[in-house]
């Protein structure tokens, strides 16, 4: 069973390269900040705490939608390891 | 950020820190919002109409082994507009009538007691006017007696909101009332054994109109 599960762990990694993981941490910062000031002031403007929330909630999902899945465009900088070479 | 489940981490640990900064600004502009609208500075017209003393003797009303206890209750008039309370935080807003008095075997002591209370849940409810309001809780005091004490009345408010600490006020304007003195003092000793059966007879409901409430008011 362990096993099993293992194998589906190793599935599920999903890894990025290096730096994309660089780009994605910026990236999320800059989402939340941004929204953070959307929201407070759409919430401001509208009177509406519930209004807030929900824009905030919006803009979580944008940030995970963009950040969590492994697009292909994350992954173009593979790393290059060095050739074995046969020494003579 | 390596995998996945980093990167959901991530995604909800720093959501969740930026969303302190929302419930920052959440209470900082419903601060700014309340001065702005001097809800600090609102004025409350008090106005105490009359004062219903009773001597009850259950426990339940303050009597100590029998003793009967002096109760009293108001009525009040009240002409206040709390509609600046009222913003985007605003849950809903507690008003509180207290009356403060000094003691009249020990005059350096202070109490504090409150008459009646209300809690107001929206804005379009927030303008009262309420005439010959009798109080919601009838008041004893440590002493045996009421009568004759100087009540100083202030309408209190407490706005409890959605994000952030309650915050307390007061109304500006206070109002003093006097409870009147009993004049019945040769009856009581009549119905010293029957006191509580006497207060809910309704006989002496004219008698009650002849005391009459000395009240001024100071109020804004």
């Amino acid at each position: 069973m362990s096993d099993i599960l293992q194998e589906v762990g190793k599935k599920l990694v999903f890894p990025i390269d290096f730096q994309a993981q660089k780009e994605v941490s910026k990236k999320l910062t800059v989402i939340l900040s941004v929204g953070v000031l959307f929201t407070s002031i759409y919430g401001y403007i509208t009177q509406s705490l519930f209004n807030l929330l929900v824009a905030y909630g919006v803009i979580i999902l944008v940030a995970s939608l963009v950040i969590v899945p492994a697009y292909p465009s994350y992954n173009k900088h593979k790393l290059q390891w060095v050739t074995p070479k046969v020494v003579q | 950020m390596f995998s996945l489940s980093q990167r959901l981490q991530n995604v909800s640990n720093q959501a969740l820190t930026f969303s302190f900064f929302i419930i920052g600004f959440i209470v900082a502009s419903s601060w700014y919002q309340l001065y702005r609208d001097d809800a600090f500075n609102t004025p409350g017209a008090v106005q105490a109409l009359g004062a219903n003393l009773n001597m009850r003797t259950s426990r339940y009303y303050g009597s100590n082994q029998g003793k009967p206890k002096q109760n009293a209750k108001v009525n009040f008039d009240l002409d206040v507009d709390l509609s600046s309370l009222f913003n985007w935080n605003t849950k809903q807003v507690f008003i509180y009538l207290t009356a403060e008095y000094d003691g009249s075997k020990k005059p350096n002591t202070k109490s504090v007691v409150t008459f009646w209370d209300k809690i107001i849940t929206s804005k379009k409810d927030a303008v009262l006017k309420l005439s010959n309001q009798k109080s919601k809780y009838t008041v004893w005091d440590l002493e045996d007696k009421m009568e004759g004490r100087d009540l100083t009345f202030k309408l209190q408010w407490n706005i409890q909101p959605w994000v952030g600490p309650l915050v307390f006020g007061e109304t500006i304007g206070n109002t003093t009332f006097t409870i009147p003195i009993e004049e019945k003092k040769v009856k009581e000793n009549e119905n010293d054994s029957n006191t509580s059966a006497d207060e809910s007879n309704g006989t002496n409901k004219p008698k009650r109109k002849k005391r009459k409430a000395k009240a001024r008011s100071n109020s804004v």
